[in-house]
């Protein structure tokens, strides 16, 4: 609505506008609301018929000397539209290389727009923050992301500038009761969370109120439709979500999703007792955020004495209060801004590509032009003409764009990796075909008032005469420097696209330390309600691979509580005996386990349960030792394995076996060394890992299954579901993925990224060729006579050759020059998706130049090859 | 008034149509756009920026006036100002109904409109 305002304020004079601005803003508010003019076809008719409505209005309502002019200016178009028809090539050549710039650019901003420029779907989003909670530890003090129900109550109570205050929970977990037993995320809200992100139930009601019952659920809508079928009678029905029963007693009118967790079941959060939760505030009217931070560090200070710094030089994002929407797009901030700045690179080289291509063809009929002026036309009247051109082309260029940008938007759409928030609801809205039909403009604008400077100054004798010296070199001069900055701008891009492919080599080769081409993992969770005792828990184990061996396709069955490459991980701080301290350990952990805090005196390392058969799924070799045996639930003595990595690190290699340290206070000998893998993202180094045998232990609820199959893993998924659920129907299966899908995930992100640019790369180069080649072909042209000239004294073909590629090559020289310097600032933007490979990295900005020159060196062949070959004698006589 | 009604005549199509779909009542904007595009079965369908016009355009000649302004139940309770005829639009509207059938019953006496064609 607010695009159509927007026309109403361009289009129409003030005073109608004062007197019938509402009614027109209802009366279209309305016919989009009607059923006729719904959907794709059917809002394009809408807005093709308000536009036409509004111009027609737009000129009747104005004073006759301005709707005079209006019409003037539509003649203009019109006439240079037509003029163009008789140069069709060059028409379509620029307009095709608009095209692709326009097309570009707004994929570019309709992407910006949704990922980042617009505003949260909730009421008054920009009032909603994230409360972090303030903790005081030896060493300093922390930010936290969860509270204590007291705090909640003490922020209702004294902080003025919360009008409310909402809390949640959020987590996976297993449900029953709908079509099939799945894993489901969670949410547990307070009443005020449902009211500040606008719950609004379609069937049924909320909970809340005086209502104080807590077995009772809501149902996001889609959520209700894909897991209940969409039916209409599911108020009262019940749900089992681990041990707990609800009663399900509201649909909401649309889907549910707080901090980027897209929730499947609402439950009310526990009225009283202990717990933990996530804090989201709503501020009162007019209370700036900075306002707010500060009453809200003053309580912690209060409270603990002392409150932590806030820790960003981004004045969005600082602790303790950071606005919602900067939480939820600040990790992708600065590469989606990268990203559609490429894609404004890619407008502007096509800009000066189009650009230059009219200032070659007004300069071709300088003897046209001249001839118009000798007859009376000011020469105002051929720099509107000239102008009406440039427009024309642009807007042609500029509709077709539209149709690129769409086309290019739904590529971007099906290839995106998901981490990248509401990039799926991506799509050309009216704002964003605005914006193209507005960029059309400029450039055709630009293109048309640069073409006019370059062309028409002291046409009007010179041009009959045939010759022009100043003008033309004037014109020159403003083509080589179009042509420079192209090619500088492609230099960028190309430089950028480097370090991503680069990235995604890297990322690629990264050692993984294991083979997973045949795996396929499920994870599982086996609930305390079904499986209270570790004795039931291996006995649901034991059978399951039972009945996985029977199949056909599984080679190998084997359990453990996490994957390499899988998310769960579980941390463990050990420490040693007094006596018996390794000598590598220097009193605390290795710095770079990321997300485990250290612990002074302690070691942290990943900690996996796992089966006996799990190194030779993985195919880890154990380099040292032997297995473990598994010992008693509650033994006080065991035996564990360990990794590479952990065994170097302290004990300085295979001299680990036999050594022992403590956890809990049980003492854990190591037996055995085996080799490093990656757990968790590929980008990380190795973690120090101890293994522990599963058998006979009390298990992690959560377990990996991992089958070896014959064959391709993905093709025995639906098979596997079938197994496990012939051993226990109601077992929520959490995710069911191949290795390589798991590995895919972590690399998905620089995947999506890398196409993207290298495609923006591409474009700019072969961009910038056509734009040297058609200049140079031009300039061979008019300096055809001086070759002849040239040859005529004696010149060989290969000198002349060479002036044209020294020609060629002196302007992309200045550019690429130009290019490396700006290319060194743009690839900062990109670091935060950079792997093993550093923004200012010298050989991939050389190889960029270096490809850059190969370009221009082809895009000089041919004219320098039709130089080469021109006759002396023909040249001589030539104009 | 006959002089100032002649002056006016003939009407364009869209002046015609609003008066006419203010003969039976009030309307606000929307509704007139609606009965007309109703009435002439899609033939003419107006947009607002011409309706507005035209009614602006009505209203300094004295064809239509303001009605009221009241809430529409229909559209979500809006605030919409209704329009209706003045005598003198009346008065124009009868007068170019008139102008046409006699335009039409030229036409019948030379057969050239013959049973509802």
């Amino acid at each position: 609505m607010r695009l159509h305002w927007l026309l109403v304020r361009l289009l129409l004079p003030e005073r109608f506008r004062r007197e019938y601005g509402r009614e027109l803003r209802y009366d279209f508010e309305l016919r989009a609301g009607s059923a006729r003019y719904s959907g794709a076809r059917g809002r394009l008719l809408l807005w093709t018929r308000e536009l036409a409505d509004l111009s027609r209005a737009a000129v009747r309502e104005r004073p006759p000397a301005v709707a005079e002019t209006l019409r003037a200016v539509v003649l203009d178009v019109t006439l240079g539209a037509r003029s163009l028809r008789r140069r069709r090539g060059l028409a379509l050549g620029a307009s095709g290389v608009v095209a692709l710039g326009i097309g570009v650019a707004t994929a570019g901003y309709a992407a910006l727009d949704a990922v980042l420029l617009e505003p949260l779907p909730y009421p008054e989003p920009h009032e909603l923050v994230v409360v972090y909670n303030h903790g005081v530890f030896e060493g300093g003090s922390r930010w936290l992301v969860e509270h204590s129900r007291e705090q909640l109550r003490e922020f209702e109570s004294s902080i003025d500038a919360f009008e409310a205050v909402g809390a949640f929970t959020a987590g996976r977990a297993d449900l029953i009761g709908a079509v099939e037993p799945s894993s489901v995320m969670r949410v547990r809200a307070s009443p005020p969370l449902l009211e500040m992100l606008g719950a609004r139930p379609a069937i049924g009601r909320l909970f809340g109120g005086d209502d104080r019952a807590t077995d009772v659920a809501l149902l996001p809508r889609g959520a209700w439709q894909s897991r209940w079928g969409g039916a209409e009678d599911v108020i009262g029905r019940r749900l089992r979500l681990g041990v707990d029963s609800y009663t399900i007693i509201g649909v909401l009118d649309d889907d549910f999703a707080v901090q980027g967790l897209d929730a499947e079941v609402i439950t009310p959060l526990p009225a009283d007792g202990e717990g933990e939760f996530r804090v989201l505030a709503r501020l009162a009217q007019g209370v700036p955020v900075d306002v707010a931070r500060e009453e809200l560090r003053a309580f912690y200070r209060s409270r603990d004495g002392i409150v932590g710094d806030s820790r960003s030089p981004d004045p969005a994002y600082r602790f303790p209060l950071i606005s919602l929407h900067a939480r939820e797009v600040h990790r992708v901030r600065s590469s989606v801004l990268a990203l559609t700045g490429a894609t404004g690179l890619v407008l502007l080289i096509a800009y000066a590509n189009a650009t230059s291509l009219l200032l070659v063809s007004a300069l071709r009929r300088r003897e046209e032009l001249a001839t118009r002026m000798a007859l009376g036309a000011g020469r105002l009247r051929i720099a509107r003409m000239l102008l009406a051109e440039g427009v024309a082309v642009a807007v042609a260029g500029g509709g077709v764009g539209v149709l690129v940008g769409d086309l290019l938007l739904r590529v971007i759409v099906s290839q995106q990796p998901g981490g990248i928030p509401r990039l799926d609801q991506v799509r050309l809205d009216p704002e964003a075909v605005a914006f193209a039909f507005a960029i059309s403009l400029a450039v055709g604008v630009a293109a048309g008032l640069v073409t006019v400077w370059g062309s028409v100054r002291g046409e009007r004798t010179s041009g009959l005469a045939g010759r022009d010296a100043g003008g033309s070199r004037r014109a020159a001069r403003l083509r080589a420097s179009l042509i420079a900055a192209e090619v500088a701008l492609a230099v960028v891009l190309l430089a950028g696209a480097g370090l991503l492919v680069r990235t995604l080599l890297e990322l690629h080769e990264v050692e993984l330390g294991f083979d997973g081409s045949n795996l396929l993992v499920l994870e599982l969770r086996l609930s305390s309600d079904t499986y209270p005792e570790p004795a039931e828990q291996h006995a649901f184990l034991a059978e399951l691979e039972r009945e996985m061996l029977s199949r056909n396709a599984v080679e190998a069955f084997a359990v453990g509580s996490a994957v390499p490459l899988g998310r769960s991980r579980g941390a463990v701080w050990v420490d040693f005996f007094p006596d018996d301290v390794p000598p590598g350990f220097d009193g605390s952990s290795p710095p770079d386990f990321p997300g485990f805090g250290t612990r002074e005196g302690e070691y942290t390392a990943n900690s996996v349960t796992v089966s006996r058969s799990y190194f030779d799924a993985l195919d880890m070799p154990l380099l040292w030792g032997r297995l473990a045996e598994p010992a008693a639930p509650d033994a006080e003595e065991r035996e564990v394995v360990i990794s590479e990595r952990m065994a170097e690190n302290l004990w300085g290699g295979r001299q680990a076996i036999g050594e022992a340290f403590r956890l809990f206070d049980r003492r854990l000998t190591v037996v055995g060394i085996v080799r490093d893998v990656r757990f968790g993202d590929v980008r990380i180094d190795y973690l120090p890992t101890i293994y522990f045998p599963l058998e006979r232990q009390r298990l992690d609820r959560t377990l990996h299954v991992m089958l070896t199959t014959r064959g391709q893993p993905g093709d025995f998924a639906a098979e596997a579901r079938q197994a496990v659920w012939t051993v226990d129907p109601v077992l929520p299966i959490r995710s069911l993925a191949t290795m390589d899908e798991l590995r895919g995930r972590w690399i998905a992100e620089p995947r999506f990224y890398s196409l993207l640019i290298g495609w923006l790369a591409l474009s700019a180069m072969v961009l910038a060729a056509t734009g040297l080649y058609a200049v140079l072909s031009h300039a061979i042209r008019q300096r055809t006579r001086e070759i002849g000239i040239r040859m005529a004294l004696g010149a060989t073909r290969r000198g002349v050759v060479g002036l044209v590629v020294r020609q060629g090559l002196a302007t992309a020289a200045i550019g690429l020059v130009a290019g490396a310097l700006v290319a060194g600032w743009f690839t900062q933007w990109l670091e935060g998706l950079l792997f093993r490979v550093s923004p200012g990295d010298p050989g991939n900005m050389l190889g960029a130049v270096l490809l850059l020159v190969a370009v221009a060196l082809a895009a000089v062949a041919r004219p320098a090859a039709r130089a080469a070959g021109l006759d002396p004698k023909v040249a001589l006589r030539a104009e | 008034m006959r002089d100032r009604i002649e002056e006016l005549l003939p009407l364009t199509q869209a002046v015609y149509q609003i008066l006419l779909a203010l003969t039976d009542r009030e309307r606000h904007g929307y509704a007139i756009m609606q009965d007309i595009a109703e009435r002439t079965k899609g033939r003419l369908e107006l947009g607002s920026g011409t309706l507005y016009g035209t009614i602006k355009r009505m209203r300094r000649d004295g064809l239509v006036e303001e009605a009221t302004t009241r809430e529409d139940p229909e559209l979500d309770d809006q605030r919409r100002r209704y329009y209706r005829l003045t005598e003198f639009g009346w008065s124009v509207a009868r007068a170019e109904a008139t102008r046409l059938s006699r335009l039409v019953s030229d036409a019948r006496s030379r057969m050239l409109l013959e049973d509802g064609r």
